[in-house]
């Protein structure tokens, strides 16, 4: 059935008693095209693309748990493509260009807000940097606009522009760029996946990769029985380095976490996305009311969805630098998200060194707002065996061959991403 | 003025409120009484008040359903002005004189709410309904059904203006920290103390006790001196405990790492203003080596139609109502309950003169004993199938669970009980997954001991007051004996009374009334129904977190504290599984909100971090120096003199360094001291260029390179004797750069005998350059010869200037002209610059900033901002100082491919054809002709100025290819901010003396 | 999270600084390039047990090899990392002169 307004007022009508099922609940199939290992986004995402894309509709989405929860659903839902490389910066924009018509395509309101995303310089080599990515960015066709302090107070107006530590120089704005809710992007997948014929497997976690003796990939086990499968793709940011490990490829991740904000819900006082260049502070509000926002990694390897003190201090220190008029919002939630950080903050979506292989992982902070181009890509790559252009960059032996897209210049150190 | 009608006439019970201290207060800005130490609940409810608020999507009427801090319907906005504060429980707010409130979420008035429509489209807004509309045309989400949405949502509303309270941080630490005072809490603490041990008690209430609350027991147990009474003198001693600290007033919001509490106290927030130097709120970071949880439990509601209208509470808030603060919640009750924790509560109610029309017990084939109930409508068997009344109770319909007619009763006031909760949060922060106990109908811990904690109370899943203090007493004695260093203790006497223990409530798992006469709330603040739940259920929202996040159950104010456990229970029965299976949604810290103000401390505004100063800061600014933010540091920016602009100002102090002397304050330079027989062999690991023959007495500039090939930071290495050197790094990289340092000798090659140390604070330093930089410094050095002779270019002395100040001087040009760097001591640095003032005054000295330290440099084509983390040396023109001939750190990786190859972005210099065309840092570079697009992109400006020397703009570019592209025509593009092209000359980056005379004359 | 330094005490996670992987050592210099770029860019990223670096930056100044579980973050033990590589290099004299 398809989701509209005269369908909710239909079943309004008769208690809502008709709705089916957002996704089915199969049991596996022995063999498949193609298996996608993890439920979340960036996978549930994937297997749509195959079907839609590619025509194929015989494969599956192995979820170890339940759909949709790793990151996707700890994110603070920022969906840009305001990037400084010009490698980098086509698939973040091919994937808002995605975004735009997501809710459409997926017939489900992922609720894609483009309230502008705007970035916050306080020095004058922030600034610089600014101008650097903000014609990089309008040079590869995106959205940028300079605001001048005045513009950025109008933009926010609850920043206390006089007495934070650091002054308010300006701001780097993409209009375009904005939030979406973030659970809503799962279920859309999972239910347009499931209406092509994508089985979505949860409950299912992978122990282990089947290879032929020529060491190509022929299946995996998982804890429920064998699957084959020509062609696997691992979706399973956060935990990339385990899975891989099982195939014996070492990856260039450490996995780190990344705590995120909520507080009560308040009536509408910000209205876009900022961040701060100083303080790595980053906030919203929800169309709920909610004040979302989140810093910087806890800053060592980590497998807890929990986070320390020292962050949550620093993030409040920042908001009560530049927005003192939060002072008495109140903190309703901090939880962390398992993210694979790589050693140039950049992904990989890529073949690996085993035939039939794949890997969408390494995301970084980067991976919300990537996932329907990054999916895309993905799908691309492993119907054709080679990249798409737009993820061609996004490879393993880019740091053998002296090619990281390193953006911040952060360089072999996670934490410094 | 109205008095206070629900007020009974003073019981011996009451304990909270001082019928002496009577308390004005407005709410929704009408005048009201109270008394010191009502609640904002307690105080409306006495004066009738039962109206106050409004839900989150329907926009029903609310009243008050607890009395406690996860009171999830009266949420009211608190204060006015720059302290107005939205969502605050009226259950714990403390009166105070002056306190003003108001509901909110609701226009234009609590009884007349328009936005009360939206309960008639309820059928529409299931939920999820969001997800399945509103998605045509595309741009109407942002632009038209979003703002409406948003306005509607939100609850209360934050002031917009700046919170004017301060809040500070304390470090705390004990051997024992006791979470929660009730009795347990309060047993556990006094035995735990008795063995010697440092305790911490703390409790989020103002008043410790729990159900005794503030030392006075209740009525039942005065006479025959039961165990409360017994607690009270407990507690009583407890205070005069030196090794006790009793914090009230203290919620423990998280349980970190390593047993780090976060705990908030709440101050002032219960006085009308914080007392002199005291905060709104306190932070607490406390360190336990043993914790004692004792948390207690929340009672939870049943479900049942229109469960949410104002006068239904649950039976436990009433029981305090009436006891502690004396109030009658209404007139007329009917309990209902599952459980026997309900059965004292109908004295309670009769001693308050509140007629109790019935007792309804859901339970059918219980052997429970009712006779000793002072009631003559006993029904069990029976459950509520619908309540009337809008804005108030005013009566039930009641159905009896084997079929037979309905009867309506009249009341104003419905008890409920669903049972009890153990406060199970903190456990769950630390990723324990509460266990659901069939026997007790309650998620009780999945491990209530610990190496290093223990559960007491009724988290521990105790019911009776014997259980919980003998418990509590074991518990704080092994506290005790763990903290001595006695690790091996047996835990059978603790097991053997949570094994035998005497159950008192009796609940058999009834949570909801399968009605359909009215919506059935779950979740009462989101307005989450029993049906939206099962609608998730059905289609697909099977796991307990889909259907959180599907129906937004629990992510209210309270967390779920009130709800969860129904919307389990209902998804349970939808998915025909067991609640052990469906399991629980996670908890997250804070266990209850917490201000974003007290999570900063004092670091805000302008504290936010420390502002670094330079020795010669005060100097600067009484020189009518401007600073600029570099990093934590104020470094001196430009120093205008009559009313010169900035540019003016710069210019002539660029001419003035030229053409004469100035001088710069460099003390922001990383300075590291580097001495042993080993320290030439490290320097030349990890600098990029040879460091081995550098001989004593001279300067060296050095390249160090991150191990991944990328230039890393440079600086100066000098050779002041044999084994010991003076290493200058740049500012930004000055702590980094001690951390790599320290890491390559102290791990890499622990076997070489150096020692480092980070002296950046120890030395002022002052670069003096211009023409005429000899003569001043002849002028200040106390016996040393200048002469280009035995002072040549990168020569360094250690000398005495101003007759014995002790200093290193080093030839060293950064501007280009003659120039030294002078470091002395710190706290002599602003000495020195007002002699050299004072001294240079003759040949026209004047200091500098550092945009004209930036202009003279680019002037030169030293690189800086050039060493961006993107470039090689090779990519900075400075590949001819990699050596070949040694390993140092980055030489193997700065081989690979990419880092080599012919089109990398390399520096070049840039002269637009017309001097006066100006261009930005950051603006890119394309060929001329062609548009400003990606593919085009051939580099970024890295540095632009305006050369008062070379009466033009210059700067510097990383540029592909670019050496090979010297003296073609490019544009510089800077589309963003709208600027015209400028057409540019490639050249060399270095635009001035390109001989190298000066700086060597 | 708190950190007993060997030379300090226990400290607060805000006095340190972390760097990662304790287990990787530079290769020499003339070691194949696969090597170097095994030693810079990959790491061990285990769930559980992880060898670690950290630097007492708020402190003494030490590099610190910590081992901490990465799940519970429980420290099991920590040294200074000096006398971790010093150990690995007797050893490894130890073994050559065995052999």
């Amino acid at each position: 059935m398809n989701y509209s307004m005269t369908s909710l007022i239909k079943q309004a009508f008769q208690g809502h008693k008709g709705w089916p099922v957002g996704w089915r609940d199969p049991e596996p199939k022995k063999q498949y095209d193609a298996i996608i290992i993890g439920g979340g986004g960036h996978g549930l995402a994937t297997a749509y693309y195959l079907a839609k894309e590619h025509g194929l509709t015989n494969i599956a989405v192995l979820e170890r748990g339940w759909i949709g929860s790793g990151n996707v659903a700890r994110n603070t839902t920022i969906v840009r493509s305001n990037y400084l490389l010009n490698n980098e910066i086509p698939l973040l924009e091919w994937s808002l260009k995605l975004w735009e018509n997501l809710s459409q395509e997926l017939n489900y309101n992922v609720m894609f807000s483009q309230r502008g995303v705007l970035d916050i310089f306080h020095t004058n080599g922030q600034r610089d940097e600014a101008v650097r990515r903000g014609n990089a960015m309008i040079m590869n066709g995106v959205d940028a606009v300079m605001l001048n302090k005045e513009e950025v107070l109008k933009q926010v107006n609850i920043i206390d522009p006089d007495n934070g530590r650091y002054p308010i120089l300006g701001g780097l704005l993409q209009p375009r760029a904005g939030t979406a809710r973030h659970d809503a992007v799962v279920w859309g997948y999972a239910r347009a996946a499931d209406r092509l014929g994508v089985d979505i497997i949860q409950g299912c976690e992978v122990t282990g990769f089947l290879r032929d003796s020529d060491g190509r990939m022929t299946g995996v086990e998982t804890s429920r029985g064998t699957i084959n499968a020509p062609k696997v793709g691992v979706a399973v940011a956060g935990h990339s380095s385990q899975v891989m490990e099982m195939v014996g490829i070492r990856l260039p991740v450490e996995s780190h976490k990344l705590q995120a904000f909520v507080t009560e819900s308040v009536k509408p006082i910000i209205d876009t996305v900022a961040t701060f260049g100083v303080g790595h502070l980053y906030i919203s509000q929800s169309d709920k009311g909610g004040l979302v926002f989140g810093g910087m990694l806890d800053g060592y390897n980590s497998f807890a969805q929990r986070g320390n003190l020292p962050i949550v201090e620093d993030v409040a220190e920042a908001i009560m630098m530049f927005l003192p008029t939060l002072g008495r919002a109140r903190l309703l939630r901090h939880w962390a998200g398992v993210v694979d950080m790589t050693m140039d903050g950049s992904p990989f979506i890529c073949k690996t060194p085993i035939d039939g292989l794949y890997l969408n992982g390494g995301w970084n902070y980067t991976g919300f707002k990537a996932i329907p181009g990054a999916a895309w890509c993905f799908a691309h790559t492993m119907v054709h065996n080679e990249p798409h252009p737009y993820n061609a960059p996004f490879d393993l032996d880019r740091f053998s061959q002296g090619r990281p897209v390193d953006a911040t210049g952060g360089g072999p150190f996670p934490n410094h991403h | 003025m109205s008095k206070q009608p629900n007020r009974l006439s003073q019981t011996v019970n009451e304990c909270r409120i001082d019928r002496t201290k009577p308390i004005q207060f407005i709410f929704n800005g009408k005048s009201y009484q109270g008394y010191q130490g009502d609640t904002l609940a307690s105080a409306l409810l006495a004066n009738g008040v039962t109206l106050i608020a409004r839900s989150f999507k329907y926009h029903r009427p609310r009243g008050i359903l607890t009395a406690d801090a996860h009171e999830p319907s009266a949420l009211v906005q608190l204060g006015s002005g720059s302290k107005c504060e939205p969502n605050i429980p009226a259950t714990t707010i403390e009166l105070y004189d002056g306190l003003e409130a108001r509901s909110q979420n609701c226009w234009p008035s609590l009884a007349f709410d328009v936005m009360s429509i939206n309960s008639l489209f309820s059928p529409i807004f299931v939920a999820g309904f969001y997800y399945k509309t509103f998605k045509w045309p595309a741009k109407f989400w942002t632009n038209f059904y979003e703002p409406i949405i948003r306005k509607a949502a939100g609850m209360g509303e934050l002031s917009g203006k700046i919170d004017p309270d301060t809040y500070e941080k304390a470090h705390d630490h004990c051997d024992v920290l006791v979470i929660g005072g009730g009795i347990s809490g309060i047993m556990a603490a006094k035995s735990a103390a008795d063995s010697g041990a440092q305790v911490i008690l703390c409790d989020e209430n103002p008043v410790l006790g729990g159900q005794i609350s503030d030392g006075k027991p209740p009525l039942e147990e005065v006479s025959g001196k039961g165990p409360l009474v017994e607690q009270v003198e407990t507690l009583l001693q407890l205070r005069d405990m030196n090794n006790v600290r009793i914090m009230p007033r203290s919620m423990v919001f998280g349980w970190y790492d390593n047993n780090t509490f976060g705990v908030i106290e709440q101050v002032s927030d219960h006085l009308p203003q914080p007392e002199k130097n005291q905060p709104r709120q306190r932070m607490r970071k406390i360190v336990a080596q043993q914790i004692i949880l004792a948390t207690g439990s929340h009672e939870r509601s049943l479900v049942f139609p229109n469960n949410d209208r104002p006068g239904v509470m649950l039976a436990s808030a009433v029981q305090r109502y009436i006891r502690q603060y004396s109030v009658r919640p209404g007139q007329k009750a009917v309990i209902f309950t599952n459980n026997d924790s309900t059965k004292k509560l109908v004295n309670d109610l009769n001693s308050a003169g509140i007629i109790v029309s019935a007792y309804v017990d859901a339970r059918e084939d219980i052997t429970s004993d009712f006779s000793d109930i002072q009631c003559s409508n006993i029904l069990n068997g029976y459950v509520v199938d619908n309540v009337h009344g809008g804005k108030k109770v005013q009566a039930v319909t009641l159905r009896p669970c084997n079929g037979g007619p309905l009867k309506k009763i009249d009341c104003d006031l419905i008890c409920v009980s669903g049972g009890w909760n153990p406060a199970v949060q903190l456990l769950a922060q630390r990723g324990q997954k509460p266990q659901w106990s069939e026997n007790y109908q309650n998620f009780l811990p999945q491990f209530s001991t610990g190496e290093d904690f223990l559960c007491t109370g009724s988290l521990a899943g105790l019911e009776s007051t014997r259980d919980c203090l003998d418990h509590a007493r074991l518990v704080g004695e092994i506290a005790g004996k763990r903290i001595s260093g006695n690790t091996n203790i047996s835990l059978e006497k603790l097991t053997s009374i949570t094994t035998t223990k005497e159950l008192e409530t009796h609940n058999t798992g009834f949570f909801e009334v399968l009605s359909d006469k009215g919506k059935s709330f779950i979740d009462l603040q989101n307005d989450v129904t029993r049906k939206d739940v099962e609608l998730a259920a059905r289609e697909g929202y099977r796991s307990v977190e889909h259907v959180k996040r599907y129906t937004t159950l629990g992510m209210a104010t309270d967390q779920g504290k009130t709800s969860n456990i129904n919307g389990i229970a209902t998804l349970s029965r939808s998915l025909n599984k067991p609640i052990s299976q469906v399991g629980t949604t996670g908890f997250r810290p804070p266990y209850r909100p917490v201000s974003l103000g007290v999570l900063a401390g004092r670091s805000r505004g302008k504290h936010w971090r420390p502002i670094l100063r330079t020795p010669l800061h005060n100097w600067v600014y009484a020189q009518g120096g401007k600073f600029i933010e570099s990093g934590l540091w104020h470094r001196s920016q430009y120093f205008p003199i009559n009313g010169e602009t900035m540019a003016q100002s710069i210019d002539r102090e660029v001419r003035t360094v030229r053409e004469k002397v100035g001088f710069c304050d460099v003390s922001t330079l990383g300075k590291i001291d580097l001495q042993g027989p080993d320290a030439a062999t490290f320097l030349n690991r990890v600098y990029c260029n040879g460091f081995a023959k550098l001989p004593v007495g001279r300067s060296r500039y050095g390249l160090m390179l991150r191990e991944d090939g990328i230039v890393f930071d440079d600086g100066t290495v000098t050779r002041l004797d044999d084994d010991h050197y003076f290493i200058t790094t740049t500012s930004a990289e000055s702590c980094s750069i001690v951390s790599h340092l320290e890491y390559c000798h102290q791990v890499l090659w622990p076997e070489l005998d150096i020692c480092l140390a980070d002296v950046g604070e120890d030395w002022a330093a002052i670069a003096l350059a211009g023409p005429h930089s000899r003569k001043v410094l002849s002028e200040i050095v106390d016996n040393l010869d200048v002469s280009n002779d035995t002072l040549p270019f990168l020569k360094a002395v250690t000398t005495t200037v101003l007759g014995g100040l002790e200093t290193r001087l080093f030839r060293i040009s950064f501007s280009g002209e003659m120039a030294y760097e002078l470091f002395v001591p710190s706290q002599h640095g602003a000495d020195l610059a007002k002699m050299l003032m004072i001294v240079g005054e003759k040949y026209g000295i004047a200091p500098y900033g550092v945009e004209a330290l930036d202009v003279l440099r680019i002037e030169k084509g030293h690189v800086s901002s050039e060493l961006n983390k993107f470039t090689t040396a090779s990519d900075l023109g400075l590949g001819g100082m990699m050596s070949k001939t040694k390993d140092y750190i980055g030489h193997r990786l700065s081989q690979r491919p990419g880092l080599i190859a012919p089109d990398r972005e390399v520096v070049v210099g840039l002269l637009p054809l017309n001097p006066k065309h100006s261009f930005a840092q950051g603006a890119h570079i394309i060929t001329t002709g062609t548009s400003a697009t990606a593919e085009n992109d051939d580099g970024y400006i890295t540095s632009a100025a305006w050369s008062p020397t070379l009466n033009s703009y210059i700067g510097i570019a990383l540029v592909r290819r670019g050496r090979e592209r010297i003296g073609q025509i490019v544009d510089i593009v800077d589309p963003l901010n709208g600027k015209k092209p400028v057409t540019a000359k490639i050249v060399s980056h270095h635009f001035y003396d390109l001989e190298n005379t000066r700086v060597t004359a | 999270m708190r950190i007993p330094c060997p030379l300090c005490g226990e400290r607060p996670l805000e006095e340190f600084t972390y760097r990662g992987d304790a287990k990787v050592k530079r290769p020499d210099h003339d070691a194949p390039i696969e090597d170097w770029v095994g030693y810079v860019y990959v790491r061990d990223n285990p769930k559980g047990d992880h060898q670690e670096h950290w630097r007492h930056s708020g402190g003494c100044g030490s590099w610190l090899t910590v081992n901490r579980n990465t799940v519970s973050h429980i420290i099991n033990s920590v040294e200074e990392a000096r006398q971790t590589e010093e150990s690995r290099i007797s050893e490894k004299t130890q073994e050559k002169k065995l052999a």
